[in-house]
């Protein structure tokens, strides 16, 4: 062999170590490439059984904490019978509450470490960062055609036409109620705002915290601003036109509807305490019987099957519509499509997570699994799983669904970045701890929208 | 083995391991987070740098950041002139206690040795409003007209953040005096009281005086650990109401990673160090009085 012939022989070694480095890495997607060895494309044509398969192992990162109850165990045992089928797949699961997993996944992906698979929130505040810089994975719709979405429902996870990820469930506010203190006190279900005045007036000279908030986490109060600014003009959309600078957030309707809020807060409407609550306080303190309201998502749906609370709780806990005014219905909801999941662009098994999405979103696993647990509202179609046994916490709810004529989309805090989601947030706990005047918060929004616009 | 340590070789190599450490773990970090706090970054993706903008908004806009640091000074006053005073007292309270001096010494060491997060959220139930422990004793003595929203409300949460902040430190303070008063030597006291002082004389002339090297370490242990405070805070009010409860730790965690601004995140942090600095040579001067060998 001659010089170049060995100089030749070298290169193509370095060629293939630096590759094989590129390989191991983050950063190269692993099936890009057609030169990619046959294993990695095996999870791919999955139930062939034929070939051994790779071991795989997917990091799965989720906001739903709670794995013991509700829609944390369904997702739970939905990937634990996937394992099940898949013996050379495992899923590590990590999970945190809602904020702190915000935080961390920020974290991990800035050191371009994203896990596989994400969950992930149709909302510009989220998704925005995400996809700006390129983390996450294409999905193809096609993959997911029978699985009976929601028509609209995947909008939220939709860029320039392109999917990145897959709602799981349909969220909507309501306010959840104790109907044992409601028929105690001689309370009827308010059918009006001011007749919502009336039972919180009243649970007050009765010594009863009249509605539980998480005013600490603070991201239920701009949906309550939502409804109540909905309730003045008979209109949702007037908040994201102010919120894309085409109106000021002191229009005379977003004033008075800041001033209807704040005269709830005043009324001391807000379970004591409120204002140092985070979710889990508020719900406690509800699911105690110590407050006879709870404003809170639809999600919160098995609160009736909670075995940490009495029995007593679990049969009289129900729903009704956000109480309705002379311009907005009870029908107009403030509702979203919020939670899924997505992909990270980097995962080194692209198809192994796409795959377990798949089997995850086929109707006979989450959205039966989902309804029949009786944990939470599926953005599929699920009128097939309807059992007839469903709670009646349930079926209060799906009437709230059913009869929507409006929602709101996106809730105020998450049509921007972080920062506009914090400062809207503030503004709210300072308006409603007496901090701050309705004018003066109009003009704290006007600003967070000022700065959100101006990047 | 003097012949080594004066060889300058020698300790060149000797500390170079602990100096590499230091380097790598403190002086890179806080050379890279000056970098990042003159950039816009958002924690993920492409930035620009904007010269010192950051740190102009946070000295001259950021009223938060002021407020902050103004509680940090708060807690940090009630620390040095409640705590301690009262630590001094139950110290020499302690060695005066016979055969319960281990009991009490346990006992009152107890709160220091309670993870903070269960301490903290013991504390938040105390002071619930509906259920706390604190209205219901205001209930149970007549007092219902003081019952409260103890976090609730601004101007009552930030004395309840620096009594279980105080609280939970007590136990040290207590024990840094309670040893500086096993190490002052008894034959002083006899020597005293052979000249005819009091108790009060004693222990005002003689013994608190000798306790102050263990004061400065005590106070200087105090005010770092005043302004770095962020659990307790985190975990009972997250600086709510309305940010009046706001400490510079929680605030800077609060800003890089709940509104995703990095960059001013990290310039809060290089003030934050500045201040700390200066305020730590302060100290160290106005506390540097030599009060000779016993």
């Amino acid at each position: 062999m001659n010089g170049k012939g060995i100089k030749l022989v070298l290169a193509s070694l370095m060629v293939s170590v630096g590759l094989a480095g590129c390989g191991g890495g983050n950063n190269a997607p692993a099936a890009s490439t057609p030169t990619d060895s046959p294993e990695s494309t095996a999870p791919a044509t999955n139930s062939g059984g034929n070939t051994p398969e790779e071991k795989v192992t997917l990091k799965f990162f989720t906001a739903l904490a709670d794995r013991a109850n509700g829609s944390g165990k369904v997702e739970q045992d939905i990937i634990d019978a996937y394992m099940k089928e898949h013996p050379n797949v495992k899923i590590e699961v990590e999970a945190l509450q809602d904020e702190p997993y915000k935080s961390k996944i920020k974290v991990y992906a800035s050191s371009n470490q994203l896990p596989d698979i994400i969950q992930a929130w149709g909302q510009p505040s989220f998704l925005s960062p995400l996809l700006d810089n390129d983390l996450l994975l294409e999905l193809n719709k096609s993959d997911f055609e029978g699985d009976q979405f929601v028509a609209g429902s995947m909008d939220g996870f939709s860029k320039d036409d392109k999917l990145y990820g897959l709602p799981r469930g349909a969220d909507y506010m309501v306010m959840y109620y104790n109907k044992k203190i409601f028929a105690d006190n001689g309370i009827e279900v308010p059918k009006t705002t001011a007749e919502l005045m009336d039972v919180v007036k009243k649970l007050r000279d009765k010594k009863i915290n009249p509605i539980a908030m998480n005013g600490m986490d603070a991201w239920t109060l701009p949906i309550w601003y939502e409804f109540a600014a909905q309730r003045v003009n008979g209109d949702f959309n007037k908040m994201d036109e102010a919120v894309a600078r085409k109106i000021s957030f002191t229009d005379a309707d977003l004033v008075t509807a800041a001033k209807d809020m704040k005269a709830f807060a005043d009324a001391k409407a807000f379970a004591d305490g409120w204002l140092t609550a985070d979710y889990g306080a508020a719900r406690n303190l509800f699911g105690q019987g110590q407050a006879a309201m709870f404003f809170m998502g639809a999600w919160e749906s098995g609160l009736a099957t909670d075995e940490n609370f009495s029995e007593d709780f679990r049969n009289n806990v129900g729903a009704f519509a956000f109480p309705a005014s002379d311009k907005g219905k009870t029908t107009d909801v403030a509702a979203w499509y919020g939670g899924g999941y997505a992909v990270s662009k980097n995962s080194k098994h692209p198809e192994a997570a796409v795959d377990f999405l798949k089997y995850f979103f086929t109707p006979e696993n989450w959205s039966k699994l989902l309804w029949q647990a009786g944990a939470g509202t599926p953005a599929q179609q699920f009128d097939q799983f309807l059992t007839g046994s469903e709670t009646n916490l349930q079926k209060e709810l799906i009437d709230v669904f059913s009869t929507m004529t409006s929602s709101s989309g996106t809730p105020l805090q998450d049509i921007g970045d972080d920062e506009f989601k914090q400062k809207v947030m503030e503004a709210h706990q300072s308006l409603l701890s007496d901090k701050m005047s309705a004018e003066d918060f109009a003009k704290a929004l006007d600003a967070a929208s000022d700065k959100f616009a101006g990047k | 083995m003097h012949r080594v340590l004066s060889d300058k070789k020698a300790i060149a190599l000797l500390i170079a391991p602990g100096l590499f450490l230091f380097a790598f773990m403190i002086c890179i970090p806080i050379f890279m987070s000056a970098y990042y706090g003159s950039t816009d970054w958002g924690g993920i993706g492409k930035y620009n740098f904007i010269g010192l903008d950051n740190y102009r908004e946070i000295l001259f806009h950021d009223k938060v950041f002021w407020t902050s640091l103004g509680n940090a000074l708060l807690l940090t006053a009630a620390t040095v002139f409640l705590q301690h005073p009262f630590a001094i007292l139950l110290a020499i309270f302690l060695t005066h206690s016979g055969k319960y001096e281990k009991v009490f010494r346990t006992i009152f060491f107890i709160p220091a040795v309670i993870s903070i997060v269960v301490t903290a959220k013991l504390w938040s139930s105390i002071f619930h409003p509906n259920y706390g422990l604190l209205n219901k004793l205001l209930d149970g003595i007549g007092l219902e007209a003081l019952k409260h929203d103890w976090l609730g409300d601004p101007n009552t949460a930030i004395w309840c953040i620096i009594i279980v902040v105080m609280w939970q430190g007590f136990g040290y303070a207590l024990l840094l005096y309670y040893s500086g008063l096993q190490g002052i030597p008894s034959d002083l006291s006899e020597a005293a009281k052979i000249d005819g002082a009091n108790n009060f004389t004693l222990y005002t002339r003689i013994i608190i005086p000798l306790l102050s090297p263990m004061m400065r370490v005590a106070i200087i242990i105090a005010v770092t650990t005043c302004l770095k405070q962020m659990e307790t805070v985190f975990l009972m009010t997250n600086g709510g109401p309305a940010n009046s409860t706001q400490f510079l730790g929680n605030y800077l965690y609060k800003t890089a990673f709940s509104s995703s601004l990095y960059g001013y995140g990290n310039a809060i942090s290089i003030l934050f160090i500045i201040f700390c600095l200066v305020l730590t040579v302060v100290l160290n001067k106005v506390l540097k009085k030599d009060i000779g060998e016993f």
